[in-house]
């Protein structure tokens, strides 16, 4: 799974089907 | 990241004072007219600082806006059409490149636009404020990349808007040439991807993403560069230095990570090209810091050089070159080709968009009539409907105040403090 996204307040996104953080990188790394 | 930033100085204008008292009509005309002045005035003070408190500053700004509305549109009308005030204000602005010669134009968007762009260079302050404590930690991270991402909205706003001045042409260098609102437009897009590039390193991203990014970084700078290319150099050099520096820095991320991501494919050779490449493009990083440091033209100097993040870019190359070298010489025994790798732009994440901006609604003064039919157009002097001039006044520049900017080193991978 890798390491998780520090933001877990941050509302989801999705772009190109993975959920993205406020920053608009990937909730879970090494994609 | 201290000194990390280059920022260029703000607006300078001359106090405006709102002289309107034959014009204003009524109470309700002469409050908006003396409170306009005031406002004026705490606003642009409060700019002066880059550590300003963010939200007072974003709701003087937009109280401001609100209050000013009735010069720029007719609140009476739901479609926003122009104001019958427009042109009966005549405020001198200077240029955040040209910062002495101010220009008068009797036009409200005049100085609405001009005070959007100078919240816009100030949320860029307040960025490279808020980068430059000790320790950045995540939210601060998010204000940066928030506050970067809300200038180049309101530079979008005012590129958009731009055309509705009338003779800023005559100026070249102008704030309002629509090539300097989109090398600022493009410096705080770049600049929050920077944030996002820390962040993606921190977080251990795929290598091949970040070269993604580091590369549509690099080119933002690129075209920045070339954006502002045929202005003075006597003024620009050391802002279009910037954009160099940072160009070929991220380029040689970019080489660094996708020498990386090919390593983890097994494609030595091509690895070793890309690493050499790298080094060539950190080598010319750290000639192009050497020539910003010297070059001419306002603006506060940053020092990439001295920082972590720039530092640790030339043992990664090397790190990976000789790991690359290592594996191909026991294990692979690829040709290094002599042509670069072509480097992939088309990044699916962290991608950095503009904060779309939209006009403050009006001050409740404007919404029930009374200030605006209170402002009698027909008492004031002939409105001036000509094209902007430059000004006699000789303007000040602004008294920014000098904020603290640490040098310490970050303890983390990136080096760059975003954790």
């Amino acid at each position: 799974p890798g390491i998780p996204s520090r933001e877990p307040g941050a509302k989801d996104r999705v772009t190109n089907d993975v959920l993205v953080d406020e920053f608009g990188l990937p909730k879970v790394p090494a994609q | 990241m201290s000194h990390w930033f280059h920022r260029n100085p703000l607006k300078a204008t001359d106090p405006y004072k709102f002289d309107l008292k034959g014009v204003a009509r009524n109470d309700a005309a002469g409050k908006v007219v003396s409170e306009l002045r005031l406002r004026r005035d705490k606003f642009l003070r409060h700019l002066e600082s880059a550590s300003s408190d963010l939200e007072q500053v974003e709701v003087e700004f937009n109280q401001y806006l609100g209050l000013f509305y009735g010069f720029v549109f007719d609140p009476s009308n739901p479609n926003a059409a122009d104001s019958k005030l427009r042109n009966l204000i005549r405020p001198i602005w200077g240029n955040s490149m040209i910062e002495r010669e101010g220009i008068e134009l009797s036009d409200a968007w005049f100085e609405a636009l001009n005070i959007i762009y100078n919240m816009a260079i100030w949320y860029m302050k307040h960025a490279a404020w808020v980068s430059a404590k000790d320790e950045v930690r995540d939210s601060e991270a998010k204000t940066i990349h928030t506050c970067l991402r809300r200038a180049a909205g309101l530079f979008d706003f005012i590129k958009f808007k731009a055309d509705v001045l009338f003779g800023l042409d005559d100026f070249p260098g102008s704030d309002f040439n629509v090539n300097v609102i989109k090398a600022y437009l493009n410096q705080c897009i770049a600049e929050a991807q920077e944030v996002t590039i820390a962040r993606a390193i921190e977080l251990k991203h795929a290598p091949s993403l970040i070269s993604k990014l580091s590369t549509e970084t690099a080119k933002l700078y690129e075209d920045s560069d070339k954006l502002i290319e045929k202005f003075n150099p006597v003024l620009f050099d050391r802002w279009r230095s910037y954009f160099q520096l940072k160009h070929k820095f991220y380029l040689a991320y970019a080489y660094a990570y996708l020498g990386e991501a090919l390593l983890a494919e097994d494609k030595c050779g091509l690895a070793v090209r890309c690493c050499k490449e790298g080094i060539k493009c950190y080598d010319e990083a750290t000639a192009a810091c050497t020539r910003y440091s010297k070059s001419s033209g306002p603006g506060f100097l940053a020092k990439p050089e001295s920082h972590l993040f720039f530092r640790r870019i030339q043992p990664l190359l090397e790190r990976n070159l000789d790991k690359a070298n290592r594996e191909n010489s026991l294990i692979y025994h690829d040709r290094v080709p002599d042509e670069v790798p072509p480097l992939d732009q088309n990044a699916s994440f962290g991608l950095a968009t503009p904060l779309a901006f939209e006009y403050p609604p009006p001050n409740d003064t404007w919404t029930n009539g009374t200030a605006y039919v209170g402002l009698e157009v027909s008492r004031a002097s002939t409105p001036d409907f000509g094209k902007a001039k430059k000004s006699k006044t000789k303007l000040s520049p602004v008294k920014e105040e000098k904020v603290y900017q640490t040098d310490k080193d970050p303890k983390n991978l990136s080096g760059c403090s975003v954790m």
